[in-house]
């Protein structure tokens, strides 16, 4: 995982590893991060989710060295 | 092309870098920080960004605006960090033989960075701070 904006201010890290079973998907990383980090699903509600710097879905599956990240709304420019 | 930057940015070297000798027009855009919102004076802001994921999206805007216009040159260049009132965040320069493709060209580029360029903007007020949601900006 790769946290920004309200996710690095709420867990307090840049980045974070986890260990998923083999073929889990991005549904089951949202599970562990809601098991670990109270409050966090209003954030995860509101964003967009990134798999090696793709936008994806709920659903994707992922793989061993994939990197996660939650995009909440984006106000570049 | 696409860089980040913590430095302020210099107008001059982002037209230097989109000069080219085919041009008939040069559409320059300074994105700035607007000294308040929603009616609500802003002390200063923070910009933050996923670097990498960043650079991905902007290589497809460019490569989405070569297909729909006849631009020659294209520099996009976006600053980090914590910025006061009055500072250029964003610089974006096209060239073209013609103003049309570039007025186009360029208006498209901070539409597409304003929708799908992972940077977040953190405004700081009097009374507190907010992560600004970009439908309000």
């Amino acid at each position: 995982m790769r946290y920004f904006a309200q996710f690095r201010e709420l867990t307090h890290k840049a980045d974070e590893t986890f260990d998923l079973p083999a073929a889990a998907n991005v549904a089951a990383l949202v599970q562990i991060l809601q098991d670990k980090y109270e409050g966090i699903d209003r954030y995860i509600t509101m964003s967009r989710i990134a798999v090696n710097q793709e936008f994806r879905d709920m659903q994707d599956t992922l793989a061993d060295g994939d990197e996660v990240a939650f995009v909440p709304p984006v106000s570049g420019g | 092309m696409f860089t980040l930057t913590d430095q302020a940015l210099s107008i001059d070297a982002a037209y230097q870098a989109v000069r080219d000798p085919a041009t008939g027009a040069t559409v320059v855009f300074l994105g700035t920080v607007r000294n308040q919102t929603n009616g609500n004076p802003v002390d200063h802001l923070e910009y933050e960004v996923y670097d990498s994921m960043a650079t991905g999206q902007m290589e497809k805007i460019e490569a989405e605006v070569r297909s729909k216009w006849n631009i020659r040159q294209v520099y996009t260049i976006h600053r980090t960090g914590p910025m006061d009132i009055g500072d250029i965040s964003v610089i974006i320069a096209v060239s073209s033989p013609h103003r049309g493709d570039a007025y186009a060209a360029c208006r498209h580029i901070i539409e597409r960075i304003k929708q799908d360029v992972p940077i977040w903007k953190k405004e700081f007020f009097e009374d507190g701070a907010v992560w600004v949601d970009s439908c309000k900006c």
